[in-house]
């Protein structure tokens, strides 16, 4: 197929189709068995689909890895009035790329799994909630929810079940913190995408105030997939604790960066070095970020035998996350690329924690202090002691990632925060 | 549209990662231009109706909120909320389409149209950065600096369009046409440089592309 690269170690679940333009339209979505899960779904009860999603053990994709099922089956089961269903298509931690593809090359994928969960939480209404910056993925979502009205897949008596679904697709406008479940909510009502309080919990009171389920872009497109087969055979991949394939976002310093499904616990090393080609020429691998920027930094030694599974991560010293698996060489200014990402999370702090605002401010002067040879060893101290007021201490966990790199940086590549320092002092003295 | 476009694929950047692989699409093919086909002015299926791209090469600072088709428009956002507060951004959006950025003015007008209060309104748009708070040239371009292009060169990216174009972060260039910023992660990061020029992706963009790139626009714009 015409996708840049694919490897045979691969399992192409929900990339299957990717880099066909023809599998973007209903028709060509049909052709590979589309549309089966949500008539075969239709079929069902509200609680058997629950449940088979439930002991597929399927995690959440949009960084935290909660089980999709279980958080289905906290919606209330007598319905009072309108429930919703978010879907988070504001893609936008540092390191991932795996939605926008599922977006424009499979979007009646989405779509499909989006009216599957809808039946299961008994939604009205489905909200796409697509980053505002994907202005061609958002067309091409646009359109397949078109075709999916007009050949009665969304909207009133879906497939002649009596079911009535309306699906929006709604565009966001640029910030970050709206990937947070209850900032996404707000700014889906008109308001800043402040996050809220919890509790009370968004199947409570989410968006308008009514029960509400959000999930991950890829967490609902492999819902169409376990519906059709099966929750045994979804576990054939992964671990126990982390069941099925999962969309790894390789990128940097790697020959061959970019998307590929491979089953969960698969080794990291056997991606950097089969499946991504190995480091860059002459290179060798020095640090890999592997849940994109808000989680800790592995050192070489750590990644020796880091498996790749919610459980196995943080075995090594790190987290999944969004599995945006970011790789640096032994190029790499570590300080630099730990200012750059403190001055995202300032960028985006939403502003309601101090610990947040200043902290993330803080953080990122203190870096640039350092990275520009005017830093002092006590300013090490000072970070640590930062990270540790803005962590567990906020509304969101923003303030949390935030603090995160920059601990585990300075715990793991301690010299080279000691070099730019020295070299300052040497330029100072001169 | 597509035979054009497709005459142009050796072109390093379709918007896609492919050409670093295998690549045997056309640029139309990778965009889904033929997919999406062209809007109906009145947008189409009211699902799909705020997806319509609010960054475009043509604007008109003083042009009607909302008439004709764009009236239309504007009743189908109306009709996917519960209330009008909702439809606070995907109009905000529409504003921009027509009119290239959100003034205050703007903003107030379209606190009058959703019955909310002016500084509401100015509240909420400040906060996204998509609202251009000022006019910016007919083709504004994004470059990410965010870590994985970082990574890969995306600093050299962004000063090689500020060098080309003649102009500070910000700026309007002389001729009207570019405005050049950084941009936090555009979600393409294993196809680095990622930019984004108004409402389309460059992928995989070095230094040495930039001269091209601005080439193409230019034609584009004459
Ligand atoms: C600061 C912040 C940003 C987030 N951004 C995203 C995002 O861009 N996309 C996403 O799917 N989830 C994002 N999340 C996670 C969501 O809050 C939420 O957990 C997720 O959408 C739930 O879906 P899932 O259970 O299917 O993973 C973010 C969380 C935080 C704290
Ligand atoms: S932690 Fe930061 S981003 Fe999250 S709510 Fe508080 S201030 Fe906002
Ligand atoms: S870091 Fe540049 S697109 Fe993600």
């Amino acid at each position: 197929m015409a996708y840049p690269y694919t490897h045979d170690k691969e399992v192409r679940l929900l990339s299957r189709g990717w880099g066909d333009p023809a599998s973007r339209t209903l028709e060509g979505w049909k052709a590979l068995g589309g549309y089966e899960g949500l008539r075969k779904a239709l079929e069902m009860s509200r609680d058997e689909v629950t449940g088979v999603v439930k002991d597929a053990g399927l995690r959440g994709r949009g960084g935290a890895g909660f089980p999709a099922g279980v958080k289905w089956s906290f919606m209330p089961k007598e319905k009072k009035g309108p429930h919703y269903l978010c879907c988070n298509a504001d893609e936008s931690e540092p390191g991932t790329f795996k939605d926008r593809e599922i977006m424009r090359w499979t979007p009646h994928q989405m779509i499909e799994g989006c009216l599957i969960a809808a039946y299961a939480i008994q939604a009205d209404h489905v909200y796409i909630y697509c980053r505002g910056e994907f202005f061609e993925t958002n067309e091409i979502v646009g359109r397949a929810v078109e075709e999916a009205y007009e050949a009665g897949l969304a909207g009133t008596d879906i497939l002649g079940s009596g079911v009535n679904i309306d699906v929006t697709v709604h565009v966001g406008a640029g910030a970050y913190i709206c990937g947070e479940e209850t900032g996404l909510m707000n700014s889906l009502e008109g308001r800043r995408g402040l996050p809220r309080v919890k509790p009370p919990f968004p199947a409570a009171s989410g968006l308008f105030g009514k029960p509400t389920t959000i999930n991950n872009v890829e967490t609902l497109a492999a819902v169409p997939h376990i519906v059709v087969n099966g929750a045994e055979w979804y576990r054939q991949w992964g671990t126990e604790k982390s069941p099925g394939t999962k969309l790894f976002c390789v990128s940097g310093h790697v020959k061959r960066p970019g998307n590929y499904e491979l089953p969960l616990g698969f080794p990291l090393k056997e991606l950097i070095y089969d499946v991504c080609g190995g480091m860059r020429e002459g290179r060798k691998l020095k640090a890999v970020v592997p849940g994109g920027s808000s989680v800790p930094f592995l050192d070489a030694a750590e990644c020796e035998d880091c498996s790749l599974s919610y459980e196995g991560v943080v075995e090594a010293g790190s987290m999944l996350g969004c599995a945006s698996v970011m790789v640096m060489d032994d190029s790499t200014n570590i300080v630099k690329q730990v200012r750059r990402t403190v001055d995202f999370f300032s960028h985006e702090s939403c502003g309601q924690c101090t610990p947040c605002r200043e902290g993330t401010t803080w953080l990122a002067r203190i870096l640039k202090r350092i990275e520009t040879g005017r830093g002092t060893e006590e300013d090490l101290q000072t970070l640590l002691e930062l990270g540790d007021q803005m962590t567990g201490t906020t509304i969101c966990v923003l303030s949390d990632s935030a603090a995160a790199p920059v601990r585990s940086s300075i715990e793991k590549f301690r010299d080279d925060y000691l070099a730019l320092i020295r070299r300052g002092e040497k330029v100072g003295a001169a | 549209m597509s035979d054009e476009t497709t005459e142009r694929a050796p072109f390093r950047n379709p918007g896609w990662a492919g050409n670093t692989g295998e690549f045997d699409l056309s640029e139309d093919e990778v965009r889904g231009r033929s997919y999406v086909g062209d809007h109906a002015p009145e947008g189409g299926h009211a699902s799909r109706v705020p997806t319509v791209p609010y960054m475009l090469p043509e604007k008109d600072p003083e042009a009607p909120l909302f008439e004709g088709p764009y009236r239309e428009r504007f009743e189908k956002i109306l009709s996917r909320y519960p209330n009008r507060r909702a439809a606070l951004l995907p109009v905000l959006n529409l504003a921009q389409e027509l009119r290239g950025h959100v003034s205050p003015e703007t903003m107030s007008e379209v606190a009058g149209i959703l019955d909310l209060s002016d500084a509401y309104v100015r509240g909420v748009a400040t906060f996204y950065t998509m609202y251009n708070k000022r006019p910016v040239g007919r083709y504004l371009i994004q470059v990410c600096t965010n870590v994985s292009c970082n990574l890969c060169g995306g600093d050299e990216v962004l000063a090689a369009f500020l060098e080309h174009t003649g102009t500070e972060a910000g700026e309007i260039s002389d001729d009207g046409l570019f405005t050049v910023m950084e941009v936090e992660c555009l979600a393409a990061c294993g196809f680095a440089t990622a930019v984004q020029i108004n409402a389309r992706y460059f992928e995989n963009v070095t230094p040495d592309d930039v001269p091209a790139i601005l080439d193409r626009l230019r034609e584009e714009a004459s």
